[in-house]
């Protein structure tokens, strides 16, 4: 097959290039212009991995062994009659990174663009790491994982004068393969369980979408519509396999869920817009309705580890559930821009939205027989989970924006944000009996109102007093409150789930960003950003929903950039970013349970280097160190999740111009990662050597 | 018979690479076609360059600031709308400071404008994120960090989710026509639902819990501990959530593992998110 596809490159290639010689001579017979052409060829790649090759892929979206193809390539040319002719691809096959674009073009009459694009995502296949088990300290797939996602995209426009513009689109958006999750599975050794054994789903996902879109201006005013319909449908299969040194049968059962989701989405998106008074004054409005139905049908299946269907305690079988939701929403959008004088503009805005939802669903169980070893499943639908619930919300935004740059070198905005969100919710989930009694413990009603108040406000400002310092700054407060009014909900009893326990909640974040960039020299122009963020989370619930308990995020990311230029043939730019971040929880003062602060710090360096001593000879490097340091020995009581790894990436390349329309690159790459054993699984040393030749003619 | 592989009655692959060469070679048919058949010899009002690798240099170096005023004698609409966007507000003003407007972002437009327009002559953020960099010098190190997405590697653009012209540079604001998370729906369809039953916290959108520029934990995710989840999820008794005693839970591993809230985007059969 790839012997195959590479023939196929090659021979559409030569024959491009044949094309193109033969268009070269023709340009410049009939004078039409200027074609170019650009062609970069990397025939070798080949990646030499030590180690984890999976996270190797899932880090740097390189597949390890070989890999080559065509890196880019451009055609342009134009022809006469104001047409222009242009088309770009590359094909890295073994990577699965294609992509292909043609673009024919003629002023005042329209335009056809196909573009074509993939590419591979590669996931690891190891789940997490416990420090204290000895046998399954870490686990394996035993498969690679990777997703296929790309999209084959055909428009055409029309763009006539005096006439409304017209464009049609067909696109089909794909994703093909399969991906790790995050839904670990349970892995015990002796009587200690950690939830670290991978898992991993099967994706095949299509989507296509259509859309007409018409543009045109009349009487000053611009018009713009689109409509525009998406068909999206997909299968998936999760699979999640319980791991354990033990011989007890339900530790090592397997958990697989078929999803086979469908939607349907429409909308109608109609937009206007003008500008009054020499441009002083503009307006803008929008609607957008939204029609979407989607149906997804569902089985689950508890398997013993020889994949047989069987029910231990608590079994989890589902057959064939259906579930059906219908969603409406209509959106208003409103805004101006009224500029009094040069150096000051308002900008108003609103916004105004309803949404519908109305959703049901049907689960079917069979859950009998069960035994302590495990039974097969009787095949008879023991209860059936029936949900009901309807959706109804309305969304109120309004937003100002102030900017004055009335002081020389000098321009500072003032936002504001205010959104009002009423929404109403009626939730029922009930049991249906079958062979069995109805599950008591399913019931769930809850009917509530809930109320989202947010408030945002924005000021910053960019200043310019020299011509080689630049500063900006940036605040932005915001705080959300939301209030449960709980009209109907169930309490079925002093343990089982009780379907409201939150009234009151409040976020409020804080962000404050700050710039300063000197140019103080051709050679010298360092830069410095720093970010802070803070978000604070309030719950009040039960019991006593007077007390309010108290989270936090809070982030300082301190990013330096220094770019050098001491020679005119010689550039070096060295970046330095430390991000200090943690979460907290009320569960990190638990007596019982206690889960400590998590903590993301990292810091990366990073040097670049571009030296060209010869015009035909540039070399390349870049260099970069990253440290996360996040590992918490809580293992006697939880299971650690902080990433504490180093890493180091190395690029060199050195492209040689062998005359004006051909050059070539080797290339070498050193990558490198070593992950603390006790905190995560994945260490690899790479060696990449790859070969790129470009070819350039005008 | 369970264990994968199920979906292979197409051959997605043979298709897609059908599908790709179909392109280049219709390209290359209809490049050759017109090519040849039109013959008129008029001299061509967009001379088109795309500057060759060996020649590739910055731009910036030769070229010299315009002003929007210029660039709004082709791209009238583009200057207007740009007037209204987020990026506008930190355009400074100055007869000494030069670079305003469109060329914050676009770089010195002198040798697009002598060249009457076309490619490689003017810098394009959507092809080269180090424009955005420039002022986003954190974005850049977040894209190094070991989970991100891919806007170095080229497979995707800043313009993808970001709106640089638009009226919201962010366009999930309140006031915006677009959802909250529609920029991640582009691509996350699965993520979108609508589902029986949600997952209010993606109400707030995706950046509630995922970091999106990159992370140093998989799936991009803030926190990758149950803290995550804690933040909203708590309550003065702890460790009940609800009326549910989760002490002998916690301690072995994440919310959505073991089976427990699997679906934490939203679930269509199950009221606690399981599956």
């Amino acid at each position: 097959m790839c012997f195959f596809l590479r023939l196929v490159i090659i021979g559409v290639l030569v024959a491009g290039l044949c094309e193109y010689s033969s268009a070269v001579v023709y340009a410049e017979e009939s004078k039409t212009g200027d074609p170019s052409l650009f062609i970069e060829g990397a025939p070798v790649q080949q990646s030499m991995v030590e180690g984890d090759s999976g996270k190797f892929r899932a880090q740097h979206w390189i597949k390890d062994n070989f890999a080559g193809g065509l890196e880019d390539s451009s055609i342009e040319y134009p022809l006469p009659d104001s047409t222009s002719l242009s088309m770009s691809g590359h094909a890295l096959i073994d990577e699965g990174d294609l992509a292909g674009k043609f673009s024919l073009k003629k002023e005042k009459l329209g335009y056809l663009d196909i573009d074509y694009s993939q590419f591979r995502k590669y996931y690891d296949n190891v789940g997490g790491v416990y420090r204290r088990f000895t046998t399954l300290r870490f686990n394996e797939l035993d498969k690679d994982l990777s997703l296929d996602i790309g999209h084959l995209a055909i428009e055409a426009g029309l763009t006539l004068e005096k006439l409304p513009h017209l464009t049609f689109l067909y696109e089909r958006q794909f994703e093909e393969g399969t991906k790790s999750r995050l839904s670990w599975t349970p892995v015990k050794e002796g009587s200690v369980t950690r939830n670290i054994g991978p898992s991993w789903q099967e994706i095949h996902e299509v989507v296509d979408t259509f859309s007409i879109k018409a543009d045109h201006s009349i009487a000053g005013v611009n018009l713009n519509g689109e409509q525009r319909w998406e068909i999206w449908h997909a299968k998936t299969e999760r699979e999640e396999r319980n791991l354990s040194t033990t011989t007890t049968a339900s530790d090592k059962k397997i958990r697989v869920q078929d999803q086979k989701p469908e939607a349907d989405l429409m909308t109608t998106t109609l937009k206007a817009e003008r500008w009054f008074w020499q441009d002083k004054v503009s307006t803008s409005t929008g609607y957008r309705f939204a029609h979407m139905t989607n149906h997804e049908v569902e089985s689950i299946f508890e398997l013993n580890e020889n994949r047989v269907p069987t029910n231990f305690s608590n079994p989890k079988q589902v057959r064939d559930a259906a579930a059906h939701n219908i969603y409406d929403s209509h959106t208003w959008v409103g805004s101006s821009m009224f500029t009094p004088w040069r150096s000051f503009a308002v900008i108003p805005k609103f916004k105004a939205e309803i949404l519908r939802r109305q959703s049901d669903s049907a689960r079917p169980k069979d859950t009998t027989p069960v035994s302590t070893g495990g039974s097969p499943p009787d095949g008879i639908i023991d209860t059936t989970d029936v949900s009901n619930n309807d959706d109804r919300l309305t969304r109120w935004g309004e937003g100002v924006s102030l900017r004055f740059a009335g002081i020389p070198h000098t321009a500072i905005y003032n936002d504001l944000e205010f959104e009002q969100v009423r929404n109403w919710l009626s939730e029922d989930l009930q049991s249906i009996a079958g062979q069995s009694a109805s599950d008591t413990n399913e019931v769930f009603s809850r009917e509530v109102i809930n109320y989202l108040s947010k408030r945002v406000w924005t000021l910053g400002g960019n200043f310019a007093p020299w011509y080689f310092l630049n500063q900006t700054v940036h605040l932005r407060i915001r705080q959300d409150d939301i209030k449960y009014n709980n009209i109907r909900f169930t309490d079925p009893g002093a343990t089982t789930a009780r379907s409201v326990f939150i009234n009151n909640q409040n976020v409020g974040i804080n962000e404050v960003s700050a710039r300063t960039s000197l140019r103080l020299t051709q050679w010298l122009q360092p830069a410095f950003r720093y970010q802070f963020q803070e978000s604070d989370y309030y719950a009040q619930g039960i019991p006593d929903s007077s007390i309010r308990e108290k989270s936090r995020s809070l982030s300082n990311i301190y990013t330096f950039d220094l770019i050098l230029q001491p020679r005119p043939d010689l550039t070096m730019m060295a970046s330095y970013s430390r991000q200090t971040a943690f979460t907290t929880t009320p569960a990190s003062n638990s007596s019982s349970t206690q889960i400590p602060n998590f903590n993301a710090n990292v810091g990366t360096w990073l040097f670049e280097l571009g030296y060209a001593p010869r015009p035909e000879l540039v070399l390349t490097s870049t260099l970069l160190y990253s440290r996360a340091d996040n590992f918490n020995d809580f293992t006697n009581i939880g299971l650690p999740l902080g990433a504490d790894n180093a890493r180091v990436d190395l690029t060199i390349g050195v492209k040689y111009s062998l005359n004006k329309h051909i050059s070539i690159e080797p290339k070498y790459a050193f990558y490198h990662f070593n992950a603390n054993p006790d905190a995560e699984f994945g260490n690899y040393n790479a060696h990449m050597i790859g070969l790129d030749v470009s070819i350039g003619w005008t | 018979m369970r264990n994968g592989g199920r979906f292979g009655r197409l051959d997605w692959g043979k298709i897609k690479v059908g599908a790709f060469f179909l392109v280049l070679a219709l390209s290359f048919g209809l490049y050759g076609r017109l090519a040849f058949s039109e013959g008129a010899a008029s001299e061509s009002s967009l001379p088109k360059k795309t500057p060759p690798p060996a020649e590739k240099v910055s731009i910036s170096k030769k070229a010299e600031y315009v002003g929007s005023e210029t660039c709004g004698a082709c791209h009238e609409r583009e200057v207007k709308e740009f007037q209204r966007s987020t990026h506008a507000r930190i355009s400074v003003p100055g007869d000494n400071f030069k670079v305003q407007g469109c060329e914050m972002c676009h770089g010195p437009a002198s040798l697009h404008v002598a060249a009457s327009g076309g490619k490689g002559n003017i810098i394009n953020p959507r092809k080269d994120p180090n424009a955005c960099f420039a002022c986003h010098l954190d974005k850049k190190m977040e894209f190094r960090l070991p989970y991100h997405h891919p806007v170095l590697e080229g497979k995707m653009s800043c313009t993808d989710c970001h709106s640089p012209h638009g009226e919201d540079v962010r366009p999930w604001s309140a006031t915006t026509l677009q959802d909250v998370n529609e920029a991640c729906f582009r691509c996350h369809k699965e993520q979108r639902g609508p589902f029986v039953w949600e997952h209010e916290a993606i109400r707030e959108g995706c950046t509630t819990c995922h970091k999106v520029h990159g992370s140093i934990h998989e799936k991009m995710l803030i926190a990758r501990d149950n803290n995550l989840c804690l933040r909203c999820h708590t309550q003065m008794n702890f460790p009940m959530i609800g009326k549910q005693n989760h002490s002998g839970r916690l301690p072995q591993g994440g919310c959505f593992s073991a089976g427990c809230h699997t679906a934490v985007h939203g679930s269509n059969f199950d009221d606690h998110l399981r599956y």
